[in-house]
């Protein structure tokens, strides 16, 4: 789990729109909608930012976010780069981020 | 890429420990990344006849081909002399036969243990190989 990285897909793979405090995520490649609440957005813009195809680990991506964020888990014991780490295989499962095993 | 109402205030404030009460007008905002944050995810299935273009025609080949590497029962790829592997699919398979063979049914035209030999292959498909995006794009949310 420690060694996945992940990245953002190219832009025409999804189709995002904001519906108040949810997000409605189409996924072309699937044909399937998620409807997506924080921090879901919150983490594909910031894997966006860092570019399409550019795999960043759980470590460095929550450095980027720190910029903009106060990041908090569920529990504080837990390093967050973990819980990050969770949330975005998560989203590899869906298909809305690419992950790879770090070389 | 940010459009949040206040994401794009990101003074360097001095990060404070308030939690999701913190005030509207707070520069920075605490983003929840805990367990029950996401569990709040919906996917909506297209009708079975819009989806025909992608998850049911797409094509997952087992192996990857040009390789001539047989695939044990673990779905790994060994060579052709190993005892109980099993030769490459001579066809692809459609991502709707590799959803029917992952809830029970076999892969058309194999034996019972061809069929979880070649499913374990495709199991263990990662990203850059031939079919994860279909294989990807079967996967059911799992909350």
């Amino acid at each position: 789990m420690a060694e996945l990285s992940f990245a953002a897909l190219p832009d025409h793979a999804l189709k995002r729109v904001r519906l108040g405090g949810l997000e409605a995520i189409y996924h072309a490649p699937s044909g399937i909608t998620h409807l997506l609440a924080e921090p879901v957005p919150d983490l594909l813009d910031a894997l966006g930012t860092i570019g399409a195809g550019r795999f960043a680990t759980p470590r460095e991506l929550l450095g980027q976010m720190a910029e903009h964020f106060d990041i908090q888990g569920d529990d504080p014991a837990e390093p967050p780069e973990l819980v990050l780490g969770e949330r975005l295989a998560e989203l590899a499962a869906l298909g809305l981020v690419e992950s790879r095993r770090q070389a | 890429m940010m459009d949040a109402d206040d994401s794009k205030m990101d003074g360097p404030k001095p990060a404070d420990s308030a939690e999701a009460s913190a005030p509207a007008s707070a520069a920075r905002r605490t983003l929840l990344i805990g367990a029950v944050a996401t569990s709040a995810v919906v996917s909506i299935r297209p009708a079975l006849a819009q989806t025909a273009g992608s998850v049911l025609n797409c094509k997952i080949p087992v192996p990857e081909r040009g390789k001539g590497m047989f695939i044990d029962p673990a779905g790994k790829l060994v060579t052709p002399d190993t005892p109980g592997a099993f030769p490459p699919s001579p066809r692809d398979f459609t991502g709707e036969e590799v959803r029917q063979a992952l809830q029970g049914r076999n892969l058309p035209g194999t034996t019972r243990e061809q069929s979880q030999a070649y499913l374990n292959y495709i199991r263990k498909l990662q990203n850059g190989q031939s079919g994860f995006t279909c294989y990807a794009s079967l996967q059911m949310p799992r909350r």
